[in-house]
């Protein structure tokens, strides 16, 4: 999780990660962001997210980006 | 049968009175598949063939990869410890294989009818051009389009992928689907909707209530207000500049200068909005009064201060379809990925700039793509095509010298949360977009640029004055659009200031007797100010009476 938040807090430092729970729908995160964060997080947790996860539940909070991060570890 | 006319009015009357008299609430939603029906057919009925090969293709192409997803888990189950990693994941793969051939096939022929029925006469004369045989020689289909087919294909195949995605389960009943992907209220100029938001909405039977119908009926003649005060009644100008022959003027009538070809410019702006809001707002305003909650499609555009926020706010549905099938796909591909890394391996990549375009360079291109499908979407013309190539590099270009901009912000000190610069942003914005409506306006390429070099060059107020009597309009009718625009104007910044969604829900907060006046001043604003049809005067439709 921590290093998570070191990625998000790279992408983005203006944005309160710890906190905001609509990271996607707010439209606070725009494409731009999810498909340089997407790229970052395949490298550094070696999974691989899919279009198909892109869905604003998977990435709306810090905590849901985590659950998809673990869910596809285990996938692997 | 227009959305502003009265046999539609008489027709969304009685289906939705029957919808809610049915008394087998269970099978309301086949109320609303057989209005569809009827609609369709009454205005499409030549075409009707196509949206039905639609229906059956993807309904089927979706329960087939859907078969094959349940007997692989159920295959992969009982082998559970005879079968070796290897095994499975090569069983795995093939089903895999087997649904993404179900999925092109599909998408191919679906695209294929669109592509053909909209685009083949536009790439036929191209070619007949282009080896230098004429236009007219070339093959031609002879065909009017079927009823909004540019907006139910992009409805049903965006079901089709999301069932590939495995993100929703695929709809057993294909009257069902049949109902969702020929929605009337939606059929016409979209929103596009997604099966997740609004399937299960049309199927779960409502009942009658009056907040919704209160709230309804506004958001109705709201969007009547913005259709046939503003934007009709701003078209009879803007038919009359293509009739008079625009810049190059007809035999009876003079070329028409720069400072004309801007307030044209203006105006469409102004007409295309509140003309496709206004319809949006028609649509979803008989969704609510039925209990249904359709996507939003705008939110004040104008306002954006970025033409990638304009994109998030103008045809929303639209660009969300293109987000979720076009750009994201293409900018995770494989090739991407590739690219991206290729840049970053390179001496370039090495420097920070470099850093930068390694990151974003992919996905800028993704967006130029989703852009040029955005002009192609809109219309076989080398003038959507540029529109869509001008949108695509302005998101693309402002990706890649993003930081560099950023930084001549902060040497320059402008604070970005200054309201000074906000303004600054949103009308740089709305020319950026200004320019892409010339494009749309224009003939052809070529006429554009003409256009926009007179806009320039040839700002003549005199004879602006002396020609504005030539497009159609009477002084009453400017003022008309004018006292319309800034209603609108006002309405947005309301909405702009309090999130809402549309003015009933402003309106909510006021008392009784507020909503009533409003609701009956903008009805009267219709009635008396509205454009209907040709050579009609409102004047005489209240005189009748006496």
């Amino acid at each position: 999780m921590e290093e998570l938040m070191g990625i998000l807090k790279d992408l983005r430092p203006d944005v309160d990660f710890e906190n905001e729970k609509a990271l996607v729908t707010d439209g606070i995160l725009d494409s731009f962001d999810i498909i340089s964060l997407v790229s970052t997080l395949n490298d550094e947790f070696d999974i691989t997210i899919r279009p198909a996860n892109l869905v604003p539940e998977n990435f709306d909070s810090a905590e849901a980006m985590y659950a998809l991060i673990e869910k596809l570890q285990d996938e692997e | 049968m227009a959305l502003t006319s009265l046999p539609f009015a008489l027709f969304a009357v009685i289906s939705g009175v029957i919808y809610f008299v049915f008394p087998k609430k269970e099978y309301r939603w086949v109320i609303l598949l057989l209005a569809g029906c009827f609609f369709y057919v009454y205005n499409s009925f030549r075409y009707s063939a196509f949206i039905i090969i639609t229906i059956v293709t993807i309904w089927l192409a979706a329960n087939k990869m859907a078969s094959v997803s349940e007997k692989t888990k159920e295959t992969v189950k009982a082998m559970k410890g005879e079968w070796t990693k290897e095994e499975k994941k090569a069983y795995k793969d093939a089903a895999g294989k087997k649904r993404k051939r179900i999925l092109t096939a599909t998408l191919v022929l679906n695209f294929g009818i669109l592509f053909m029925l909209k685009y083949f006469n536009f790439l036929s004369g191209s070619i007949a051009s282009i080896i230098g045989a004429s236009a007219e020689s070339a093959p031609q289909i002879r065909l009017l389009l079927p009823l909004g087919i540019s907006f139910y294909t992009f409805i049903a195949t965006g079901y089709l992928i999301d069932v590939y995605r495995e993100t929703v389960e695929p709809e057993r009943n294909i009257f069902k689907f049949a109902l969702f992907v020929s929605f009337f209220p939606q059929i016409i100029q979209g929103p596009i909707s997604s099966y997740s938001k609004l399937h299960d909405q049309l199927i779960e039977p409502h009942d009658p209530e009056w907040i919704n119908f209160k709230h309804g009926i506004m958001i109705i003649t709201w969007g009547l207000f913005k259709k046939l005060v503003i934007a009709d009644t701003a078209w009879i100008a803007i038919k009359s500049y293509y009739t008079n022959g625009g810049i190059h003027g007809t035999a009876e009538t003079e070329a028409y200068g720069g400072t004309m070809v801007l307030f044209i410019s203006l105006l469409y702006a102004l007409q295309l909005y509140a003309d496709f809001s206004g319809g949006i707002d028609i649509s979803r305003g008989i969704c609510r009064v039925i209990g249904i909650d359709l996507e939003m499609n705008f939110r004040q555009p104008y306002f954006s201060r970025s033409i990638s926020e304009y994109w998030r706010r103008w045809h929303i549905t639209l660009g969300a379809w293109m987000k979720n099938y076009v750009f994201y796909p293409v900018a995770m591909s494989g090739a991407a990925k590739r690219i991206s890394e290729a840049i970053s391996r390179s001496s370039f990549g090495k420097t920070a700039a470099g850093r930068h375009v390694s990151k974003v360079f992919t996905t800028a291109m993704a967006s130029f793509i989703v852009f040029l499908f955005v002009g192609i979407w809109h219309g076989a013309n080398s003038k959507y095509i540029a529109f869509g190539v001008w949108n695509g590099l302005i998101i693309m270009i402002s990706a890649l010298i993003g930081p560099v901009y950023d930084k001549a912000r902060r040497t320059l000190h402008i604070n970005a949360g200054a309201a000074w610069w906000k303004l600054f942003q949103m009308a740089r914005t709305f020319l950026i977009v200004l320019v892409g409506y010339v494009f749309d306006i224009s003939d052809n390429f070529t006429n554009a640029m003409q256009m926009m070099r007179l806009m320039i060059t040839d700002q003549n107020t005199q004879l602006f004055m002396s020609q504005l009597g030539s497009l159609g309009l009477r002084k009453m009718q400017y003022l008309t659009i004018a006292f319309g625009a800034v209603v609108l104007l006002y309405m947005s910044i309301r909405l702009e200031k309090t999130s809402l969604d549309t003015p009933a829900e402003l309106l909510e907060r006021r008392s009784g007797l507020i909503q009533w006046l409003a609701l009956l001043a903008l009805t009267a604003a219709v009635l008396l100010l509205g454009t209907y049809g040709p050579a009609f005067d409102p004047a005489e439709f209240i005189y009748m009476q006496f």
